[in-house]
């Protein structure tokens, strides 16, 4: 679904992606697992169109998008969801899910897809019609989810979900990542917390200095020895 | 001074459609500030150029003053689009950086420039003056108040209104409020930040000319009036608050009733820098404007 191939991307003359390479599948979820300062964050503005790509190749549903424009690829089907920074601050909750599915394809159906946000997180509704800056830290961030979920993406990806989060939140925000994912949603989340992300995902890539270093399914490279030896702690 | 009922009744209703027209002023400015970042020497060339438009299609075409007021807002639209794509647009690349500042200032005041240059050698330096579609005066009692204030304003505030539904009510509305608070996030649901910027262009320009365009038959119209514009649009802005078109259509009024009350009680000569301290004081008080939520 999701291909990048061998892509460079720089920060003027620093090279922070190199030759990078990995696949996303449609209905997995594939996670990028590294340390810090490892460009994983890069890696996902670069696929939503934020940050060019000097060399190399993303591709989505077979088609080349990597000089598109942010906008485009929220058209094509990739929604990208932070740390809820970028929510509408003076806006209500509800006008920010609205303007999630501001996409010509989603926006007939944001009614619905309201009500199935809502669900999937209750405090929303509660606090709809409050401006989105009195939200707490954690609701901010499922507001951030629940407005990329509204474009009703083909792929959502997720910049390090568990970053600042205490471990009972860290456990419920993957549990949520899990549930998304068994609605039929494919899923690419980028994370520094390798343990909760390898145990969950399909398809695993760690990376290092912004360079590939192993990849596999999730469950094997739990196992793997090297990625214990580095990331686990065992 | 003896105090008197009529004069206070003039005061407010000058005060009030005065505040319209500020509204409307700085309603255009304030949104191509909040959303493009850009603060636009040429609004009040805009201003300027919708009166003249008026005054040319009223006393040289023989045109209905209505239906000139409605052809204006139209061209200056479209001239506010042009503006954006053929001046703005080739700057976005210096976004965020600071040759943006510097080009736009630069590019805005050319296009002030011109404008005026432009209307200095076509129609000359005097003043121009256009008869009101109602000579009459309203008259109840003592208190007298021209009709064609009462039109104009009534046609302000039309507009206003149509503003705030379209900001409040429509999806591109939404999405260019979306853009005044947080462009990255706007294009990370899918809004196209150049369909915006122009658009955005398109009703300032409209709203600045239209403003001069109302004005046209009660004031006179000279080359350089779109400064005078220009300058209460910045100041209503300011005390409103960028970031905020509540605020903004607040602080019009405010400032329309200000400055009437100082053109009585204090003098005319006075009201300019009664406006500067009243800004000066408001911001010291509330650096952000009364209602203001982005940094200036």
């Amino acid at each position: 679904m999701l291909e990048v191939e061998q892509v460079d991307v720089y920060y003027g003359n620093l090279n922070i992606l190199k030759k990078l390479s990995f696949k996303a599948q449609p209905g997995e979820i594939t996670a990028i697992v590294g340390s810090n300062g490892a460009g994983k964050s890069t890696i996902l503005k670069a696929i939503a169109g934020f940050v060019p790509v000097r060399l190399g190749k993303i591709s989505f549903k077979g088609q080349l998008i990597t000089a598109k424009q942010p906008y485009q690829i929220v058209d094509l089907g990739i929604s990208l969801v932070d740390e809820g920074i970028k929510i509408f601050p003076y806006m209500t909750v509800i006008e920010n899910l609205m303007l999630g599915a501001y996409k010509k394809s989603a926006w007939a159906n944001r009614t619905d897809s309201m009500k199935k946000v809502f669900h999937l997180f209750p405090k929303l509704s509660e606090r709809s019609n409050q401006q989105a800056l009195t939200l707490s830290g954690g609701e901010r961030r499922m507001l951030g989810i629940a407005r990329g979920l509204m474009s009703q993406p083909d792929l959502l990806m997720f910049d390090e979900p568990s970053s600042g989060l205490a471990p009972i939140m860290v456990t419920a925000m993957f549990e949520a990542i899990k549930n998304i994912n068994a609605e039929g949603n494919s899923i690419l989340i980028v994370e520094q917390n390798v343990w909760e992300s390898l145990s969950l995902a399909h398809a695993g890539y760690v990376i290092e200095n912004g360079k590939n270093v192993i990849q596999g399914k999730g469950e094997d490279l739990l196992g793997n020895d090297e990625v214990k030896a580095a990331y686990l702690k065992v | 001074m003896i105090f008197n009922m009529t004069l206070l009744c003039e005061m407010v209703s000058i005060g009030i459609f005065t505040g319209a027209m500020y509204a409307l002023m700085a309603l255009g400015f304030s949104l191509i500030w909040g959303i493009l970042n850009l603060f636009n020497f040429g609004h009040g060339g805009l201003y300027m150029f919708g009166a003249y438009l008026t005054w040319v299609l009223v006393s040289q075409l023989g045109m209905n003053l209505i239906l000139s007021i409605f052809l204006t807002f139209i061209v200056m639209f479209l001239m506010g689009m042009f503006i954006e794509v053929l001046l703005i647009r080739p700057l976005g690349k210096y976004r965020g950086r600071d040759e943006w500042m510097m080009g736009t200032v630069v590019v805005t005041l050319m296009v002030a420039i011109f404008f005026e240059a432009g209307a200095l050698s076509i129609f000359g330096g005097n003043f121009k003056t256009l008869p009101s579609l109602i000579d009459k005066v309203l008259q109840i009692g003592s208190f007298r108040l021209s009709y064609q204030m009462i039109i104009s304003f009534a046609l302000a505030v039309f507009l206003i209104w149509v503003m705030w539904r379209f900001l409040k009510s429509t999806k591109s509305g939404l999405a260019m409020q979306a853009m005044s608070q947080e462009n990255e996030g706007a294009q990370m649901v899918g809004i196209n930040p150049s369909f915006i910027y122009i658009l955005t262009f398109g009703i300032s320009a409209a709203f600045a000319g239209t403003a001069g365009s109302l004005l046209a038959p009660i004031y006179n119209i000279y080359p350089g009036v779109g400064w005078q514009a220009f300058g209460k649009a910045f100041v209503v802005v300011m005390i409103g608050g960028l970031g905020s078109i509540s605020g903004t259509i607040y602080a019009g009024f405010l400032l329309g009733i200000i400055e009437s009350f100082s053109n009585i009680f204090i003098s005319v000569k006075w009201t300019p820098v009664i406006s500067f301290v009243f800004m000066i004081f408001v911001l010291l008080v509330r650096p952000k404007g009364l209602f203001g939520i982005k940094e200036g």
